[in-house]
C-alpha cells in the first residue's frame, strides 16, 4: 500500500480493501477511545497505532509522520473487541453441543465441533464480538472442554482458533437435572455435588500417583490451575455450593456462569470468597424478591464487589450479536455503563487468563478493535469498522449493514 | 359500591403536586354517601359529586416532545375531563390561577399538577399488539382487572394503549374507584374492531381473497348506481349482499384497514399488488423482506408492522436478496411506508431475560435506528403510526389539543437505555408513579434523577468525558440527545 495517504483519499483506499485481507499496518484516530485499561483511560480524541497485528501505540494523537496510514474518524468511539465467556455458536448452530456420553465427560472437546466462520459468528463479528470460548452445554454435569477462538472471517482452523482446550465447562444446576432419564444416578443437588467430587478425586488421585488417564488428563490441568472453568450455576444456594466446593476446597481457577434467579443474594458471600461471576443470558430477578422489587443481577452483583464481573449471552439463548444489551441491560437495571462494559472486555479476559491478548487496548496486545458511532451499549449506535488483529473484518455499508 | 373520598386526598398524594389545600372537610363529603336528596337539601351543603365536576390535570415545566415532530422546551399541557385542552407555556388552571376563593368542597372542579422540572413528556406509547396486559381478548369489560401486576408493567413501560387480539384499549387502572368514581369498564376498549384480517398465504387463501375482493367490488359498483337511482325512483330495492363478504367490503369501503401476515418477498409483492388492484392500504405484519421491495410497497400504500431484531437468514440458494435485515425499518420508510414496531415478545416476561419483551418498545426502536431509520419516525413507529393503523388515531398517538389526554413523563430521552417512565396519565389521570410502585422505585430513584441524573455513557456530542461520567459526577441539567 503506498504510504502516504491524504484524509481525503481514505475512505476511497479502504473501500477498496475487502474484509480478510491481509493485516495492514495503519493508524487509527477516533474521537473517544476506551481503553478498558487498569488505569480506565479514555482518550478524547485517541489514536492507535497497529504494527504486524498488534497495538504498539495507543493515546493522544500525535503528528501525521507520513509513514503509515492514518484513518480519521473524528465522531467515533473506538472500544476493543468484546470477549463473551459463555457461548455455543462455535458449532454454527444448536446442534453438537451436548454430548451426554456419561454423566461427566471430561474427556470431550467442543473444538472438535468449531465450525470457523459460521453465519453467527460472522454476525458476531459485525456487533464487535470478537472473542469467544465456545463451551459445550449444560445437559450433564460435566459437559467437556470448551474452545477459545476469535470471529475472524476465516475458514481456516489454526487462525480462528486461540486455545482449543480453553478451560472446562460444569454445570451444577437445573438442566443436568433433566438428565433425561439416561443415568441411573440421582438427579438432585446432593446427587451432582457427589457425582462432580468423585470424577475430581479420581483426577486428583491420578496426579498424585502420577497417573496417566486418557479421559482425565485434561481435568487434572484444571486441578492444578493450569485451566479455568466456567460453571453452570444459579439460585444463591447453588452459587455458593458451587463457590465451597471448586474454589474453597479443590481450589481451582472457576468462574461462576449464569448466577441467575436470586443467585445475586450470594453475591456478599461470593464477592469476600474473591470468586468472579459471568452472569447472563438472565439479567434479572423478581421472584425471589420480597419487597416486588425488579433486581438488576449486574448491578448487584458488582455493588457486592464481585472480582471481575462479566456478562455472557449464553448465545443463542440471547443472540450473540446482541450481547452488548446484556451490558445495557444491567445498567438500566441500576449497574453503572461503564463497568458493564469491563465486563464484556477485560473483566471476563482477566478471568480466562487472556489479559496479555485480548480484552483491552493496550500496546503489545491483538489489535482486536471495534469503531462505533457512539455509546456501544446503546442499540442506536452501530458499528463501523471491526479488526481482528489488525485485520478489517468487518466494515459498515449502507445497504449492506450486517447488524 | 362507592367509596368517595376528597379530592383533597388525590392531590396531596401526587408525590410532586406543587399544590396543596387545606384539611379536607369529611363531613360534607360523608353525606354524599347518601343518596337521598332531600337530606343534601336540609343540609344546605354546597358540595359537588365527583363525578359532575370538572377535572383538570396539568403537566409542567417539562420538555415535551408532541410526536408530531415538535419539542417544546419548559412547555406545559394541560388535559380536562380526560382531553388535551391546551399545550403551550404558563398555562392557567383553576384552583391556582384563578377560583382561589372557593372553598374546596365548593368547587366544580379537581386539579392535579405535575411539576415535570428536568422531565421529559411524550404521547403515551401505543402497542400495535400485545398480550396479557389487560384482560381477556374477545370481552375486555368483563375480563379486565385494573389492579393487576401486567397492567402496572404495561404501563411502566410507558404503554398507554394497545393492540389486543381484534381490540383497540387502554391501560386503564384503579384511579376511578379511587375518586369515589366506578371503574370506568367502557373505557377500556377504544375499539372492537381495529382491523380486518386478511388471509392470502396459500394458493388456496389467495384465490378465496381476489373472490370476495371481486364480489365486494361489484356490490359497490351495483350500490354506487343504485344510489344515484335511488333518487329518480324512491322504490328502487338496495342491491342484494348476499355473497358479499363484510369484512372485505368494510376494507373497500376505507372503514377499516385490511391486516396481512407475510414475511416472504413473493408474497408481498402479491399483496402490493392485489391492494393496487382493488384500490386498498395494507398493513402487512411482519413483512420481513419489505426492504427488498421497499419501492413497491410504498407505491401500494402499504403499512408495515416489523420487528427491528427479527432475524432469518438468507436463502443461499437464492440469487435475489432476502432474509432479515437490521435496515428493513429504514429501507421501507425511506420508500413512504408507515412502520409500526413491535418486539419479538407480545407480553411481559419476568423470567429473567431482560429487553426483549412488550415492556422495551424504546430498545426494539433502536435496533431500527441502529438499521438508519430516524429518531422522529423511531418515535411515530410507537405512538401515531400504530394508532393509524389501529384507526385509533383520532383519540391517541399525538399530544395535540382535541385528543386523549395520554401522557408518559420520562427523565431523559425515551430511547435511551436507562430511561425510565417517571408517570404515565391516562385520559387526564395520573395511573402510574415509579416511585409508588415496587417494580423499579429503587433504581436511580426520582430525588436524585430529577435533581441529578445519572450520569450517562451518553453517545450524545456535548459528552463530558468518560472518566468524569464513571466517577459519576453531578450535572446541572439533563443529558441532552
Amino acid at each position: 500500500m503506498p504510504s502516504k495517504l491524504s484524509a481525503l483519499t481514505l475512505g476511497v483506499a479502504l473501500l477498496a480493501m475487502a474484509p480478510g485481507s491481509n493485516a495492514q499496518d495503519l493508524v487509527l484516530q477516533c474521537g473517544k477511545l476506551l481503553t478498558m485499561n487498569s488505569a480506565d483511560q479514555i482518550f478524547e480524541p485517541g489514536e492507535i497505532e497497529i504494527t504486524d497485528g498488534k497495538i504498539v501505540y495507543v493515546g493522544a494523537p500525535r503528528p501525521i509522520s507520513g509513514q503509515v496510514e492514518v484513518l480519521e474518524f473524528p465522531e467515533s468511539w473506538a472500544v476493543p473487541g468484546l470477549v463473551d465467556l459463555h457461548t455455543h455458536i462455535h458449532t454454527g448452530g444448536w446442534g453438537d453441543i451436548n454430548d451426554m456420553v456419561r454423566s461427566v465427560n471430561p474427556g470431550l472437546r467442543a473444538c472438535a465441533t468449531v465450525r470457523p466462520d459460521n453465519r453467527a459468528m460472522r454476525l458476531a463479528c459485525s456487533a464487535g464480538v470478537t472473542t469467544l470460548f465456545g463451551i459445550p452445554g449444560s445437559g450433564t454435569n460435566m459437559g467437556g472442554f470448551g474452545v477459545l477462538y476469535k470471529t475472524k472471517a476465516s475458514p481456516h482452523y489454526d487462525a480462528a482458533v486461540l486455545e482449543s482446550v480453553g478451560g472446562l465447562k460444569v454445570a451444577q444446576d437445573s438442566n443436568p437435572q433433566r438428565r433425561a432419564g439416561t443415568f441411573a444416578f440421582g438427579n438432585n443437588r446432593a446427587s451432582m455435588g457427589w457425582i462432580l467430587e468423585d470424577v475430581c478425586a479420581k483426577a486428583r488421585g491420578a496426579v498424585r500417583e502420577g497417573r496417566f488417564d486418557f479421559a482425565l488428563e485434561d481435568l487434572k490441568k484444571v486441578l492444578n490451575r493450569e485451566l479455568p472453568i466456567l460453571i453452570h450455576t444459579a439460585g444463591s444456594e447453588g452459587v455458593v455450593n458451587t463457590a465451597r466446593m471448586w474454589h474453597r476446597k479443590f481450589g481451582t481457577r472457576c468462574v461462576i456462569s449464569h448466577g441467575s434467579f436470586d443467585g445475586w443474594k450470594a453475591a456478599p458471600a461470593i464477592a469476600a470468597w474473591g470468586v468472579p461471576v459471568n452472569h447472563g443470558p438472565r439479567m434479572m430477578d423478581l421472584y425471589s424478591s420480597a419487597n416486588g422489587r425488579i433486581n438488576g443481577g449486574g448491578a448487584e452483583y458488582s455493588k457486592a464487589g464481585v472480582p471481575h464481573f462479566s456478562l455472557n449471552t449464553d448465545s443463542n439463548v440471547i443472540p450473540q450479536e446482541e450481547f452488548f444489551l446484556q451490558g445495557a441491560m444491567s445498567s438500566r437495571l441500576g449497574a453503572d455503563s461503564y463497568q458493564m462494559l469491563r465486563g464484556m472486555t477485560i473483566n471476563p479476559a482477566i478471568t480466562f487468563g487472556l489479559d496479555d491478548r485480548v480484552g483491552s487496548l493496550e500496546e503489545g496486545k491483538d489489535a482486536d478493535i471495534v469503531l462505533y458511532t457512539g455509546d456501544p451499549l446503546d442499540p442506536r449506535s452501530h458499528v463501523q469498522r471491526v479488526w481482528i488483529e489488525g485485520q478489517l473484518e468487518y466494515e459498515y455499508q449502507e445497504g449492506k449493514q450486517r447488524f | 359500591m362507592k367509596t368517595l373520598k376528597s379530592s383533597t386526598t388525590w392531590i396531596t398524594s401526587c408525590a410532586l403536586a406543587l399544590y396543596a389545600l387545606p384539611s379536607p372537610v369529611h363531613a360534607s363529603s360523608a353525606l354524599w354517601l347518601d343518596d337521598d336528596d332531600d337530606k343534601d337539601e336540609e343540609e344546605e351543603s354546597k358540595a359537588i359529586p365527583e363525578e359532575d365536576k370538572d377535572r383538570y390535570f396539568l403537566v409542567e415545566n417539562a420538555e415535551v416532545h408532541t410526536g408530531t415532530g415538535q419539542v417544546l422546551r419548559d412547555a406545559s399541557v394541560l388535559g380536562k375531563n380526560g382531553k388535551i385542552v391546551e399545550i403551550g407555556y404558563n398555562l392557567e388552571v383553576p384552583g391556582r390561577d384563578y377560583y382561589l376563593d372557593v372553598p374546596e368542597d365548593e368547587r366544580d372542579f379537581r386539579v392535579q399538577i405535575l411539576d415535570a422540572k428536568g422531565l421529559r413528556v411524550y404521547p403515551g406509547l401505543v402497542a400495535i399488539s400485545s398480550s396479557g396486559l389487560a384482560g381477556t381478548s374477545g370481552d375486555f369489560r368483563n375480563s379486565v382487572n385494573p389492579f393487576s401486576q401486567s397492567m402496572v408493567l404495561g404501563l411502566a413501560a410507558g404503554i398507554t394503549s394497545t393492540g389486543s387480539g381484534r381490540s383497540a384499549i387502554k391501560l386503564k387502572r384503579y384511579m376511578s374507584t379511587e375518586h369515589g368514581l366506578p371503574y370506568d369498564f367502557d373505557g377500556i376498549v377504544l375499539s372492537e374492531s381495529t382491523y380486518a384480517s386478511m388471509s392470502y398465504n396459500s394458493a388456496a387463501s389467495k384465490r378465496a381473497l381476489r373472490e370476495k375482493l371481486i364480489a365486494a367490488r361489484d356490490y359497490l359498483v351495483k350500490y354506487r348506481r343504485w344510489e344515484i337511482d335511488v333518487k329518480k325512483d324512491k322504490e328502487l330495492k338496495e342491491p342484494d349482499k348476499k355473497g358479499v363478504d363484510p369484512n372485505v367490503l368494510n376494507v373497500l369501503r376505507g372503514n377499516v384497514l385490511g391486516r396481512f401476515r407475510a414475511s416472504d418477498r413473493g408474497d408481498l409483492l402479491a399483496i402490493a399488488r392485489l391492494a393496487q388492484e382493488f384500490g386498498f392500504r395494507p398493513v402487512i405484519d411482519g413483512c420481513r423482506e419489505g426492504w427488498t421491495v421497499a419501492d413497491e410497497l410504498g407505491r401500494a400504500g402499504a403499512m408495515a408492522i416489523i420487528t427491528a431484531r427479527d432475524r432469518r437468514d438468507k436463502n443461499e440458494t437464492l440469487v435475489r436478496e432476502g432474509g432479515s435485515s437490521i435496515e428493513n425499518g429504514a429501507l421501507l420508510a425511506q420508500a413512504g411506508v408507515p412502520i409500526a414496531i413491535v418486539p419479538a415478545g407480545k407480553g411481559v416476561d419476568l423470567g429473567g431475560i431482560v429487553g426483549r419483551d412488550i415492556m422495551h418498545l424504546p430498545i426494539e426502536v433502536g435496533f431500527a435506528i441502529r438499521g438508519g431509520l430516524s429518531e422522529e419516525l423511531a418515535l411515530a413507529s410507537i405512538t401515531i403510526v400504530p394508532a393509524r393503523m389501529m384507526g385509533i388515531d383520532h383519540r391517541v398517538g399525538t399530544l395535540e389539543v382535541g385528543k386523549d389526554c395520554d401522557l408518559i413523563v420520562t427523565d431523559g430521552d425515551l430511547l435511551h437505555y436507562q430511561t425510565f417512565v417517571q408517570y404515565a396519565v391516562v385520559d387526564g389521570e395520573q395511573v402510574y408513579d415509579k416511585e409508588d410502585e415496587m417494580f423499579f422505585a429503587h433504581i436511580r430513584p426520582r430525588a436524585d434523577a430529577s435533581i441529578a441524573p445519572e450520569e450517562r455513557l451518553d453517545a450524545g456530542e456535548n459528552d463530558d468525558g468518560e472518566e468524569e461520567s464513571v466517577e459519576g459526577d453531578a450535572e446541572e441539567e439533563g443529558s441532552d440527545d
